[in-house]
């Protein structure tokens, strides 16, 4: 598509000067876009390995759950639970991937998990605690995977939409622009060109 | 002298019914808790729990039996009583012994023979019969006893 | 000598006569193996239910039963619960049944203390013979309020050992648990019967050894698990808290050497939860195959206490296998965890 400008010299030179613009921000987003999506393939592959393994830690939880109901009464099951001195601290900072702020979480425990006595309780489930930790914490580094690839996705597809903009927009105008006015000068230069040997002719 | 021998042989007589009827009372009570122990949890025993409660009941009727056979032997009981010396009474008072300890510890011991059969027949309704025999051999040693009693009765010459 | 032989054939704890009896009938519907293998062998709860509905004097008892978890539990603890207040109703049995129903006592306490703590009050009942408005009127401080005799001091103590430690919930366990075991230690001391002491002594013991075991794989810290201690003479403080710090390869021979090699599992030893409940498991069926000798006392309170040790058992064994059924677990799991039964 041409763009609406006057075609002079002045015009051509301004038009170069984009093209050249155009051209090196194309090539500086393509390339970061390229680090984008190996960054976004990384993180892909490490949210699939923590998934399968969340899946694999949250079955052993559960089963050990149910092995530890099996040997505890409806009182002991709410005596174990009903109180607890046990805080999680959540600490949430940003790193940097390829200039996208993500964040980063670090789960903080105070105080032991185990809220319960040992003499008329089942050892079962110190096992059930024990997976459901682990699971948490498994739990959070997953919600930090998820949120990276939600924020790189985003970041991935600004970046190609700039850089199709440039490539298939912005580019082709310029040129067609710019070749326009070399064809709009040369026409007048011809065109000065014939009047002149016009002029000549008449003269003699 | 008359009175004196009889005091000893009234005192035999005495022993006998009292002793091994203590024994019998023992018995079957012992017995008879368990077998309340076991209707409380199972009516339908009834029948068995109360021919084994029965049991040890024998002693106290083997006690009953030597004390008026000495009554009787005495003439207490209508005719003409017998004059007794302190040798014959003393005499009579050993012979009935026999039944009197016998009937005491086998009472007790009876009742509790009993009380584990009930236990027994609880558990295993179908044992029935093996169950009452086991109180029952309990009772050979005081029919032995009533035995020598009577015997050693008999042999007293008045 | 004589009178004396007399004497004791005359007083030989007959006074259980009656008891006996009734244990004698009710015996009839202790689990035993087979009836086990059967519930295992059903498909799911439904069918189980129905092979539990044929054992003498389980008839009944859960008719009107939820298929949940919740109430199953109900049921059995209903059930066992009605039985030892049915015993404890004879002044004989009262200090056998006051073995088992500490138990529940002292898990109410916590609860009811926890609740406390966590401002929450308690919403079901469960079988205790403490009053719960009388248990929170004395936490709330009111002068007028007494309970009975371990109880006051245990819930003293135990507040402030809580205080005192950093507000760690373990330590009011701990505590109350001490109590608990020192209850019992003095339960066995009072009973006149040798087996049922040694019994007892053998229940303490194995508290022990599986409390510390459990510390172990929680990483617990002597001065914590010392709160726990009451002095018996089966495991000393000295080789309790020892136990605690010894190294994995030395713990066998630690039991060992307290005389305890058998509750062992085959397997190597290894600071593992599933480990320590197989010990559990080992524990619970050397103490029902202590408690068979029981089976055979014609008199006395053996069989009584027999009895009622083996319906907790039984209670045991079927929440693992109505509850295992419910959550579909396979038979191979389940027959991992039932006990021993009190007649093979």
């Amino acid at each position: 598509m041409r763009l609406n400008v006057n075609p002079n010299r002045m015009e051509l030179m301004k038009l170069k000067n984009r093209l050249n613009v155009a051209r090196r921000g194309h090539k500086l987003l393509k390339d970061k876009l390229d680090a984008l999506i190996q960054d976004f393939v990384r993180v892909v592959r490490e949210n699939a390995n923590l998934r399968r393994q969340i899946e694999k830690e949250v079955v052993r939880a559960f089963e050990a759950q149910n092995k530890a109901s099996l040997m505890l009464s409806e009182e002991d099951k709410e005596l174990i639970t009903v109180f607890s001195r046990q805080r999680l601290v959540l600490e949430v900072s940003t790193r940097r991937i390829t200039g996208v702020r993500v964040p980063h979480f670090e789960v903080k425990v105070e105080g032991s998990p185990y809220n319960y006595g040992l003499v008329s309780t089942p050892a079962e489930i110190d096992a059930a605690f024990g997976s459901f930790f682990q699971v948490l914490t498994l739990l959070v580094k997953l919600a930090e995977v998820e949120k990276t690839i939600e924020l790189l996705a985003v970041e991935i597809e600004k970046t190609r939409r700039r850089v199709n903009a440039l490539e298939y927009v912005l580019i082709p105008s310029l040129e067609e622009t710019i070749k326009y006015i070399n064809l709009k000068l040369d026409e007048l230069a011809r065109s000065a060109v014939v009047s002149i040997m016009r002029i000549k002719g008449s003269l003699k | 002298m008359l009175v004196d021998g009889l005091v000893f042989a009234l005192l035999g007589s005495a022993l006998a019914i009292g002793l091994a009827g203590i024994g019998s009372a023992l018995g079957v009570g012992i017995a008879g808790e368990a077998g309340a122990g076991v209707m409380t949890e199972d009516p339908g025993k009834f029948g068995q729990v109360l021919l084994l409660q029965a049991l040890p009941g024998t002693q106290g009727i083997y006690g009953l039996l030597a004390g008026f056979w000495v009554l009787i032997k005495l003439g207490l009981f209508g005719g003409t009583p017998v004059a007794v010396t302190v040798a014959q009474g003393m005499q009579i008072m050993f012979a009935c012994l026999p039944i009197a300890i016998v009937g005491l510890l086998s009472g007790i011991s009876q009742g509790k023979t009993a009380a584990a059969s009930i236990g027994l027949i609880a558990r295993r309704p179908e044992e029935t019969g093996k169950a009452i025999i086991l109180p029952a051999m309990v009772e050979t040693y005081a029919v032995l006893s009533l035995l020598a009693t009577i015997l050693l009765l008999n042999s007293i010459k008045l | 000598m004589k009178l004396q032989t007399i004497q004791s054939a005359l007083k030989e704890d007959t006074g259980f006569a009656y008891l006996v009896g009734r244990v004698r009938a009710l015996e009839s519907g202790i689990l035993t193996q087979k009836i086990l293998e059967n519930i295992l062998k059903t498909e799911d709860l439904e069918q189980a239910l129905r092979v539990v509905a044929e054992i003498p004097y389980w008839g009944t008892v859960f008719q009107g039963t939820f298929h949940s978890p919740q109430s199953i539990d109900e049921t059995l603890m209903g059930h066992y619960w009605s039985i030892l207040e049915d015993f404890d109703r004879y002044r004989i049995a009262t200090p056998l049944t006051r073995f088992f129903i500490l138990n529940f006592d002292f898990n109410f306490l916590k609860l009811a203390m926890k609740c406390h703590l966590a401002k929450k009050t308690v919403e079901k009942s469960y079988p205790t013979t403490l009053d719960t408005k009388r248990v929170f009127r004395f936490f709330a401080g009111e002068g007028r309020e007494f309970l009975p005799e371990p109880f006051e001091d245990a819930i003293r103590e135990a507040f402030s050992a809580f205080e005192s430690h950093a507000y760690n919930v373990q330590v009011l366990e701990f505590v109350l648990d001490r109590f608990y075991l020192q209850e019992v230690y003095r339960l066995a001391l009072k009973y006149e019967s040798q087996v049922l002491k040694n019994w007892l002594l053998a229940y303490v013991a194995f508290a022990y050894l599986k409390a510390v075991l459990r510390a172990r794989c929680q990483g617990g810290k002597p001065e914590m698990v010392r709160l726990m201690y009451t002095p018996n003479p089966l495991v000393s403080q000295e080789s309790f808290v020892s136990l605690l710090g010894a190294s994995p390869e030395k713990v066998p021979e630690m039991i060992a050497d307290l005389g305890f090699s058998f509750i062992l599992p085959a397997e190597s030893f290894h600071d593992d939860p599933y480990y320590v409940a197989e010990v559990e498991k080992q524990m619970d069926n050397y103490l029902i195959r202590f408690a068979r000798s029981f089976r055979s006392q014609t008199f006395g309170p053996e069989p009584v206490f027999g009895f009622l040790w083996a319906k907790g058992i039984d209670v045991k064994n079927l929440r693992i296998l109505l509850e295992g059924k419910y959550f579909g677990l396979s038979q191979e799991a389940l027959r991992d965890k039932i006990r021993e039964c009190y007649y093979e």
